[in-house]
C-alpha cells in the first residue's frame, strides 16, 4: 500500500516533467525495473524517447488501466483484434501519427497491454484492404521491383479467396 | 497537459521490424487475405507479414479454394529424389524457383487435415490438368508392388492405396510432413482431427478412409522423423481425434514434449486389447507435462481415467468430463469410471481449478457435487449438466463462497422443470458476482420473479427456457432491470427470444452505463 502513495517525475524528450503516482509508472516494464535498480529517489527519469503529447496519452491509458491485472509476455492466447472495450477504442481516436508514436512509445517503454491494444487498431486499419490501399492508408512506397512482386504474389496465391 | 492533436508526428516514420510483427500477431488465421495484401505493400512489410502468413496456412476455417497452390511451394524444398515420384505418375513436378523466403521453416502450427486437404486438392488439379492417372499403375498387379516399396509399416492390416494418385498423395503428404518437421523451428500446436473438410471437397468414402489410415501412419511416424525432436519440443497443444488411434505416439511424444498446455484426446481405446497399454501411455504424457493447463478426454474405455484419478497437476485451471447417457459407449465409461476416481481427480487437482464442466449422470456421481464445494476453491466458471435425482448437492455448491462469474447448468432430460426447484438466488453466495447465467430448465415468469427478487450480482447476460407465452417473462425481466438499474448503473436491457412454438429460450443483456 505504501508504494501507492509515492510518486515519479518522469521528463520527456523537450524535458517536460510529468509527476505521476508510482503504480502507475509500474505499468511500464521498463520503468518498473528502473525503479526498483535505483530504490528510492527524487531524480527525475528522462524519458528521451517520448515526446510530451505522447507521454500524456500514455499516462492516461497507465492511468485508466491503473488497477488491470498484470499480463506477461508469453500470455499472447487472445491476440484477437475485434475486442477493443469503448473506452481503449476511443483512446485509440488519434490521427495515425500519433497511433504510430503511441506504437513506438508502448514498445520502448514496455507496456504491452498499451502495444497490444494501438496494434489491434492498426490491424483493424488493415483488415479487408488491399495491398495498394494499404499503402494509401498508411503513405507506404512500393519499392518491390515489378518481378518481385510478381514472385512475392505467386508464392501467396494460396490464400487469395478468389 | 497538452493535448496530442497539437503534436504532428512524421506519419512515415518507420515503425521497427519486430512492431510491424506484432501488429500482423492480431491478424487472425482466419483473415489471410489481409496478411496476404500485407505482404504485398512493400519489401519491409512482406519480410515481416510473412513470418505470420506462413506460420499457419493450415489453420483457417475457410478454406481458400485456391489453398492447392501452396503444395508446388513446399515441393520446392523437396529434393528432387522425393519429387521424382511425381513423374512416373505422369505428374511433371511443378517448375521450381527459388523461393523468396524459407516458408517451411515458419509453420507454428500443423492442421494435418487441412495439409493432407490441400495435397488431395492440388492432386486433383493436377488429375484434371494432365490426366495422371499412368497405365501401368492402373493393373492391380503393379499396385501390390507400389505398396510394398512405399510402406516400411509393422502394421499387419492391408494398406488401403488402391491407385496410383492414393499414392501420390501419400507420398507428398508424408514428404512434407518430413520437410515441415525438419525445417520447422517450433510447432506449436499439432492437430489430427477429422471435421469432414475432405467429405466438403467431394471426397467419396474409399478417400476419407485412406485419409484417416494415412492421418494415423503420419501420427505414430512423424515424432521418429529427423528434426520432429527439436521442432515438437515446444509444443504447446495437441489434438487427436482418431478411430485407429492407438497409444505409441503418445508414448513417443512424452519424451519430446513437456510444455503441453492443451490437450484433446478422442477415441483413443477403441480396441480392448490395447486399452490398458493407451491408458499407460496417455498417463506418461500427461505426467510428463509441467504447464497444462487443459485436458480434455472423449472417454471410450473403461481404464482411461485410472492414471488421471492419482495424478497432481498444480498448475491445471480447466477440468471438463462428459459422461452422457447418450453415448453408446456410456454405459462402459460410467462402469470404469468409479465414483472414488472421479472423486479423486477432483480432490487431487482442485486447489487452482478456475473452470469445471460436468456433464454426468449425477445419479450415480451423487457426491461430486459436493466434493467439487470442498476441494475446488477458486473456480469462476462452473457448467453442470445431466441427470439429477434432487439438486440439493447443486444448491449447497451454490451456497459456498465461491465468487463465480459464469454458470451454466445444462438440462439432462429435456424440459426439465426449474420450478420450485433452486431457491432465490440472493441465498446463493456462489452467484453473487455472476456476470453470465445459462440455464437450459423451464422456469415459469412467477418463479423467475421469485429467483431474481433482490439479487444484485453484476449479471449482464442471463440465459433461461420457458414454456409458451413470453410477455409475462418479459414484464419480470424489466421490473427486475428497473430494480437494479440505480444500483449498478445500468443503462439498458434487451430481450430475445428463440421459440419453436412450446419451448421459448429467453436472453436477456443488460447494458452497463
Amino acid at each position: 500500500m505504501a508504494t501507492e502513495l509515492k510518486k515519479v517525475k518522469l521528463t520527456s524528450s523537450e524535458g517536460t516533467e510529468f509527476i505521476i503516482d508510482r503504480k502507475v509508472a509500474e505499468k511500464s516494464v521498463l520503468l518498473k525495473n528502473m525503479l526498483e535498480d535505483v530504490g528510492e529517489s527524487d531524480m527525475a527519469i528522462p524519458l528521451p524517447n517520448v515526446t510530451g503529447p505522447i507521454l500524456n496519452k500514455v499516462i492516461d491509458y497507465c492511468t485508466h488501466h491503473r488497477d488491470d491485472p498484470f499480463v506477461s509476455q508469453e500470455d499472447d492466447s487472445k491476440k484477437v483484434s475485434d475486442d477493443i472495450d469503448d473506452w481503449d477504442a476511443e483512446f485509440c481516436k488519434v490521427d495515425q501519427g500519433t497511433l504510430f508514436e503511441l506504437i513506438l512509445s508502448a514498445n520502448y517503454l514496455d507496456i504491452k497491454p498499451l502495444l497490444d491494444l494501438t496494434c489491434k487498431t492498426v490491424a483493424n486499419m488493415i483488415k479487408g484492404k488491399t495491398p495498394d490501399e494499404i499503402r494509401k492508408t498508411f503513405n507506404i512506397t512500393n519499392d518491390f521491383t515489378p518481378e518481385e512482386e510478381e514472385h512475392v504474389r505467386k508464392e501467396n496465391e494460396w490464400c487469395e479467396e478468389r | 497537459m497538452a493535448s496530442s492533436s497539437s503534436y504532428d508526428p512524421p506519419i512515415t516514420r518507420r515503425l521497427p521490424p519486430e512492431v510491424l510483427g506484432h501488429i500482423f500477431a492480431h491478424i487472425s488465421p482466419n483473415e489471410l487475405s489481409t496478411l496476404s495484401s500485407a505482404a504485398l505493400v512493400n519489401r519491409d512489410w512482406c519480410k515481416n507479414s510473412v513470418p505470420y502468413l506462413w506460420s499457419a496456412p493450415f489453420s483457417s476455417v475457410f478454406i481458400s479454394e485456391n489453398l492447392y497452390k501452396i503444395i508446388p511451394i513446399y515441393l520446392s524444398f523437396l529434393s528432387t529424389e522425393a519429387r521424382s515420384i511425381l513423374i512416373p505418375n505422369e505428374i511433371t513436378p511443378p517448375v521450381i524457383l527459388q523461393a523468396t523466403f524459407d516458408y517451411p521453416s515458419m509453420l507454428e502450427e500443423l492442421n494435418f487435415e487441412t495439409l493432407y486437404l490441400a495435397v488431395y486438392m492440388w492432386s486433383k488439379h493436377e488429375r484434371r490438368q494432365k490426366s495422371v492417372i499412368n497405365p501401368m499403375y492402373r493393373s492391380p498387379p503393379s499396385l501390390e508392388t507400389l505398396q510394398i516399396t512405399a510402406f516400411d509399416s509393422e502394421n499387419e492390416e492391408d494398406p488401403i492405396i488402391s491407385n496410383s494418385m492414393d499414392f501420390v498423395i501419400y507420398h507428398l503428404v508424408t514428404e512434407i510432413c518430413k520437410l515441415l518437421m525438419y525445417r520447422s523451428h517450433k510447432i506449436q500446436n499439432l492437430f489430427f482431427k477429422r471435421s469432414g473438410k475432405l467429405r466438403a471437397v467431394g471426397a467419396n468414402a474409399n478417400e476419407t478412409q485412406l485419409f484417416a489410415w494415412i492421418a494415423v501412419k503420419i501420427l505414430d511416424d512423424i515424432p521418429k522423423y529427423p528434426g520432429a525432436t527439436y521442432c515438437l519440443r515446444h509444443l504447446r497443444k495437441l489434438i487427436v481425434v482418431a478411430s485407429y488411434w492407438i497409444g505409441k505416439p503418445l508414448l513417443k511424444l512424452s519424451s519430446i514434449c513437456h510444455d503441453i498446455a492443451t490437450l484433446e484426446i478422442d477415441d483413443i481405446t477403441y480396441r480392448a486389447e490395447e486399452s490398458q497399454s493407451t491408458t499407460n501411455e496417455l498417463a506418461a504424457l500427461i505426467q510428463n507435462q509441467q504447464t497444462l493447463k487443459l485436458i480434455r478426454l472423449k472417454c471410450r474405455g473403461k481404464e482411461t481415467f485410472k492414471p488421471l484419478a492419482h495424478s497432481r497437476f498444480p498448475k491445471l485451471k480447466n477440468f471438463g468430463i462428459k459422461l452422457t447417457k447418450w453415448s453408446y459407449l456410456a454405459d462402459r465409461c460410467n462402469e470404469g469410471l468409479s465414483i472414488e476416481d472421479f472423486n479423486s481427480i477432483i480432490k487431487n487437482n482442485g486447489k487452482n481449478l478456475q473452470e469445471i464442466r460436468l456433464e454426468v449422470n449425477f445419479k450415480k456421481y451423487s457426491t461430486t457435487l459436493g466434493i467439487v464445494g470442498e476441494y475446488c476453491p477458486n473456480l469462476v466458471d462452473v457448467t453442470v449438466g445431466g441427470d439429477f435425482d434432487k439438486v440439493d448437492d447443486l444448491v449447497s455448491l451454490l451456497k459456498r463462497p465461491l465468487r463465480l462469474h459464469k454458470l451454466t447448468i445444462r438440462g439432462g432430460a429435456s424440459s426439465f422443470n426449474g420450478d420450485g426447484v433452486l431457491p432465490p438466488f440472493k441465498e446463493m453466495n456462489a452467484m453473487a458476482n455472476l456476470r453470465q447465467f445459462s440455464i437450459d430448465w423451464m422456469i415459469s415468469a412467477t418463479s423467475m420473479a421469485t429467483l431474481l427478487e433482490n439479487w444484485d450480482a453484476p449479471i449482464i447476460h442471463l440465459m433461461f427456457h420457458c414454456e409458451g407465452d413470453t410477455d409475462s417473462h418479459a414484464k419480470i425481466i424489466q421490473a427486475y432491470f428497473n430494480d437494479q438499474k440505480n444500483k449498478r448503473m445500468l443503462k439498458d436491457v434487451s430481450f430475445a427470444v428463440a421459440s419453436d412454438g412450446r419451448d421459448s429460450l429467453i436472453g436477456v443483456g443488460f447494458i452497463e452505463g
